[in-house]
Order: C-alpha cells, then structure tokens, then sequence
C-alpha cells in the first residue's frame, strides 16, 4: 500500500473485503483526531475520543457517500459528533453553549469582514510560542476553538467546515471573524 | 495572516503517542471479534434450537394431516369423475379447509428460522476468518 493512494481508493479496497487497510485511515488521521479532541475537550480523554472516533468510522464505512462530502469533511463530523457527545455526557459543557454560535446570524458578517488582517504582527509572534499558544485557545469558546482548529489546522475551506458543523456558509464565516476578535481580546488581556 | 496562523498552528500540535494508531487498531479488532464471536453463539444456538425443534414439529404436521383427512381429498384429483374437474373452486377451498394451519404455520416459522441462523452464522464464520488473519 503506497502513501500516495487517496483516502477514497483505501476505502474502495476496505468496502472490497481488505479490512487491513483501515488501519492506513487509522495512520493517517490519529493525529489529526488527537490534536481535534484534546482542544475541544482535554489530553488526558483524547486517546479514548479518538478510539471512539474510529469505531464509529468503522461502524458506518459502508454509509460514506463521496458525492456529498468528502472523506476529510465526513470523519471529521464524526470526530466533531464524537468529541461533543463526550463533553456533554461530561456534562462539561451546557447545551445552549453548544448552539451559542449558531444563533449569531450573519447579519453583522458584512461590516465585520472590513478588517482582514485582525491579529497584528506582534500578536502572532506571541502565539508562536506553543505553550502559550495552547493556553490561549483554551480561553477561546468551543465554537470559535473548533473552527480556527479546521481552517488553521486541518487546512479546511469554509465550506466544508460547514458541512461538518451544519451550519451555513456565511455563519462560518463570520464565527472565524468573531473567534479572530476575541482571539485578540485575549491575546490584550494576557499580554504583559 | 492566514499563512502565518497556519504555522502556528501546525508548530504548535499535540504529539501523539507513537503506539496510539496501533494500540486503538488492535483494541478495534479485539472488539469486533468478541461481538462476532458473541453473535456466532447466538446464531448457533438458534440454529440448534430451531432444528431440535422442527423433528417434533415435523412428526406433530404429519400426524396432523393425516388426521385431517387431507390425503383422502388430494387422491380424488386422481380417480376418474374427479369432483376437482367438476367443481374445482369448491374443491380448492376443501382441500384448503383441512389443512392443518397451526402446524404448518409452526413448521414454517422453524424452517425459516433454521435458515436465518444458518445464513447469519456462515456470514459470521467468514467475517472471523478475515479478522482472525490480522
């Protein structure tokens, strides 16, 4: 099995009875699960999300449509779904917070959009200081943590973030703008 | 900015434990076999049930049709001035009248049982076959 074959040829060769390939699926997107999880929820409940995660996977393999998402955009609601049925069973995480960024239309994405370049040089210097960086997303609201992580992160166009987050375009759109702000609001908070 | 972001990101990742994808893959198989090796013994037992049953259930039709004076109207399709060519509705609903249902309802019900078990549990066979290689 070469590194080059496309996630959607691996699962045309699980869906042919090679069940041994899933594991390359397993190679490919641990980290990517585990860096997901362990922000939205906490490094010590990842390896167990992630687990979770997979099984699920595994469980509806047979239900992915490529016509409608791709494989990226469908693992990754699964491992969204996941994680916040975890937070929530962990009663962590109030429900009304879970729909707060949904109910932010995108009535204000419009003169929001004005400012394209919302972190300044200095701030992003002192995000590249990894441990930093990290406690700093911690302060950030899940909605806002989950989108930044699936654009920044994971290299994710708007759209297909909401796809994974059911939510329309624009909304997307103008959660990355606010999770940009408050990001900042933070950063001017912490800074000394 | 979007670049720049991006890096940061990237730079400040969580590292995985090297054993994690292995670990998970191998709990994930484990899994799997234990829930087909529960459903094997599910599926046989229900196999076994079902074909214990159906020698009884079997004996208890025969006898049953036989009282019920089937075979005594099924041979006059054979004999000559057959009431079956003459009346044949009537004849059909006769014939139909003094079958035995409940046994036969019974019968079928095991047998369709049987086969489902067996179906199921050749499936399971297989799929165990493959897990069992990794």
């Amino acid at each position: 099995m070469s590194d080059n074959e496309t996630d959607e040829e691996i699962i045309t060769q699980y869906k042919n009875g090679n069940q041994e390939v899933f594991k390359e699926l397993i190679d490919r997107y641990a980290s990517s699960f585990y860096n997901f999880s362990a922000r939205l929820a906490n490094k010590d409940d990842a390896p167990d999300i992630v687990q979770e995660i997979f099984i699920k996977i595994w469980k509806n393999l047979g239900k992915f449509n490529s016509d409608k998402a791709s494989f990226k955009t469908w693992v990754f609601t699964i491992a969204r779904n996941t994680t916040t049925d975890f937070l929530r069973k962990k009663k962590n995480l109030l429900f009304s917070d879970i729909d707060r960024g949904s109910e932010e239309d995108t009535n204000s994405f419009e003169e929001n959009i004005q400012d394209e370049n919302l972190l300044p040089e200095e701030a992003l210097q002192k995000l590249e200081d990894a441990q930093f960086f990290n406690q700093t997303l911690e302060k950030l609201h899940q909605n806002y943590r989950e989108v930044l992580m699936l654009h920044y992160q994971e290299e994710m166009t708007f759209e297909e973030i909401g796809k994974i987050l059911n939510k329309p375009l624009n909304t997307v759109k103008s959660q990355h703008h606010r999770a940009i702000i408050e990001l900042r609001k933070i950063l001017n908070q912490i800074a000394p | 900015m979007e670049k720049e972001l991006q890096e940061v990101f990237q730079k400040a990742k969580y590292e995985i434990d090297s054993d994690l994808p292995l670990n998970i893959w191998q709990k994930m198989v484990k899994r799997n076999k234990r829930i087909n090796r529960t459903r094997l013994w599910v599926f046989s037992s229900m196999g076994i049930l079902s074909f214990g049953g159906a020698l009884p259930v079997f004996k208890i039709l025969l006898n049953d049709v036989a009282q019920s004076g089937f075979y005594e109207y099924l041979s006059l399709v054979f004999s000559s001035n057959s009431p079956a060519l003459s009346y044949p509705k009537e004849f059909f609903f006769l014939i139909a009248e003094s079958l035995p249902t409940t046994s036969i309802v019974l019968s079928l019900s095991l047998i369709f049982i049987l086969f489902l078990s067996l179906k199921y549990l050749t499936r399971e066979i297989i799929k165990n076959q493959l897990l069992l290689s990794y």
